[in-house]
């Protein structure tokens, strides 16, 4: 299921589920590329960006996970495009980024938010939560 | 939140008592008209604000300007004080932009004498001044640099000759909190604000040329230098990556410290720790530090757009002199009155301005709105620890407004008032359209009946620069 943009009325809430945690982590990671908005220049390439964390639980790592992709993102003026997980567990996550290269973002993220966020399992089976982004 | 929870106090005054919900400590009270209120219901704010009256060690009131909407965890717009022996300090109650503020600076010349020349002068400042998300500013910084400038703010800014010896006189704290630690700020944020200095970025921040279009108080206006029709320059912007990434560091260990010292949290970015502890100081401290880089960041700012100005005017108008700085996302300890007793505190403005008597409160609209310069009033420190509101207050989602607003139709609607725009991202334009935003007038003229500042002068944009 693709992540939603809902309303928030200074910032911008984020709606993202999926059958797992990993698609839930690719869900999220998706959504907020398409909310920074990133600007390729011509003739880019893909690199891969390797990351490892851990948090206290999966929706604690989910955040973490969110805000190493923006410091990511405005540290190498770059942004991601998928994610590879070679370990993924509620508190801990061993990943590579797809990275592109960005001459610039149409949106500021200052942060990825705890507010509201909680991933919790639907009737169906399937996770979702939601992420504020600060903007 | 219903409307039947509030108690209506005065016409511009409503308050949530304690008694109403439970865990509350102490009353919320808010600035506004009944028309605002019922606004205000709309979005969780005032559910927000009710958390907040339930924070360890808060006293008075948990108090929200008529400016309100809904933040994470602490509301926008909100201030709340808390006992410095016994209270918490929280980075929700302060937000991710450590030290976002407003600064004016004034010119020596009226706009009938340059009007012909405000397109050219607008652009200059948006080439000169970088905007937007991934334009680095001119300087980059190395470790040892980049310590002083957090530990210094405009001090440091003066000293490698950026800022005008004078500019230090004229801003909230000197432009400087003595209580930064760099060390207390991570080696992540330090990587992502180091050649951020003297950047807006984008979404509410802005540079705007401005002309005084009223002057409601001839004898402060004259004293800060100001005249009818004067060209003037408000910089709106913050602390940049360096600041939001010490509020995501610290959001991480507070949560971990709230568990330890037993605060329970109805939301994360509730998270606290008490002020005395070991991770309140530590916050504390690196929160001054990002303060006073946002402070050397609009110094930095200001010394592109005197730059800008004089290689479009040229030395015979004179350059741009700083009128008044202050900061709307902070923590500061101050001495105030509670229940007749004077209390060391640590108050919490998340989108609040201080406003001590006789001191310059700036207040921006949207653009293409009014923006206004304010006085501090006596009021203000029994009615709100000395806080006043800090911009019109967004009424619209950014979803909303990019549904809603036509880019082109906004351009013209804006060039008929007379507002020349350079924006690098027209999506970000039209999410920050002046209909996004309640109206700025009606905030003032709550903040003025309630006696918490009084109106010194009115400005209108002519030149708007946006990221």
């Amino acid at each position: 299921m693709p992540y939603k943009i809902l309303g928030h009325t200074a910032d911008i809430r984020l709606s993202v589920e999926g059958k797992d945690l990993e698609e839930v982590f690719k869900d999220a990671l998706k959504g907020m590329v398409f909310i920074a908005g990133p600007r390729e220049p011509e003739d880019s390439k893909e690199t891969a960006r390797k990351i490892k964390i851990s948090a206290g639980d999966r929706t604690g790592l989910l955040v973490d996970f969110l805000n190493e992709v923006l410091f990511g993102m405005e540290k190498n003026y770059e942004f991601y495009t998928d994610v590879d997980f070679k370990e993924l567990s509620s508190t801990k996550l061993v990943a590579s980024l797809k990275a592109r290269p960005a001459i610039r973002f149409e949106r500021n993220i200052k942060a990825v938010t705890y507010h509201e966020a909680e991933i919790r399992e639907k009737e169906n089976g399937f996770l979702s939560t939601t992420i504020v982004f600060d903007i | 939140m219903e409307k039947s929870d509030l108690r209506k106090i005065k016409d511009w005054l409503w308050e949530i008592p304690r008694e109403s919900k439970p865990d509350m400590k102490v009353p919320a009270r808010v600035f506004a008209t009944e028309k605002m209120i019922e606004e205000i219901l709309e979005d969780r704010s005032l559910d927000q604000l009710v958390n907040v009256a339930g924070l360890p060690g808060i006293v008075g009131h948990a108090v929200a300007m008529p400016d309100i909407h809904e933040g994470y965890g602490f509301p926008v717009g909100g201030v709340a004080a808390f006992d410095a022996e016994n209270g918490i300090i929280s980075p929700g109650g302060i937000g991710y932009d450590i030290n976002c503020g407003v600064r004016l600076l004034c010119s020596e010349v009226g706009l009938p004498e340059i009007r012909s020349r405000v397109p050219e002068l607008g652009k200059a400042f948006y080439q000169e001044i970088p905007s937007g998300v991934g334009r680095a500013g001119r300087l980059k910084l190395s470790d040892k640099e980049l310590d002083q400038i957090l530990l210094k703010g405009v001090k440091r800014m003066v000293e490698l000759g950026y800022a005008d010896p004078e500019d230090s006189l004229n801003a909230e704290e000197s432009g400087y909190l003595s209580t930064a630690d760099p060390k207390m700020v991570s080696v992540r944020a330090k990587d992502r604000g180091r050649d951020q200095l003297g950047t807006i970025g984008a979404g509410n921040h802005f540079v705007e040329l401005e002309e005084i279009e009223e002057i409601f108080d001839k004898e402060k206006a004259e004293k800060l230098g100001l005249f009818l029709n004067q060209v003037v320059v408000l910089i709106h912007t913050g602390s940049r990556g360096l600041g939001h990434q010490v509020a995501t560091d610290y959001i991480k260990i507070m949560m971990a410290a709230a568990a330890k010292y037993d605060i329970v949290l109805k939301d994360r970015e509730l998270a606290s720790a008490p002020f005395g502890s070991e991770e309140g100081q530590a916050y504390f401290r690196a929160m001054s530090a990002a303060a006073n880089f946002a402070w050397a960041n609009r110094e930095l700012v200001s010394w592109e757009a005197r730059r800008a100005w004089k290689s479009v005017l040229g030395e015979k108008t004179g350059g741009l002199r700083l009128v008044y700085d202050v900061a709307h996302n902070i923590a500061k300890i101050e001495e105030h009155l509670v229940d007749g007793k004077k209390r060391k505190l640590v108050v919490h403005r998340k989108g609040a301005t201080r406003a001590f008597p006789d001191q310059p409160v700036l207040v921006p609209g949207s653009m293409g709105t009014r923006s206004y310069l304010l006085s501090g009033e006596e009021a203000a420190m029994t009615e709100s620890f000395g806080s006043s509101c800090h911009g019109a207050g967004r009424r619209m989602s950014r979803t909303e407004a990019r549904k809603t607003i036509v880019a082109g139709e906004l351009r013209q609607d804006l060039a008929a008032k007379d507002v020349v725009v350079f924006a690098g991202s027209i999506a970000g334009l039209v999410e920050e359209a002046p209909e996004a935003y309640k109206d700025v007038d009606e905030v003032i003229d709550v903040i003025q009946n309630a006696g918490i500042a009084s109106k010194v002068a009115k400005m209108r944009p002519v030149a708007v620069i946006k990221g």
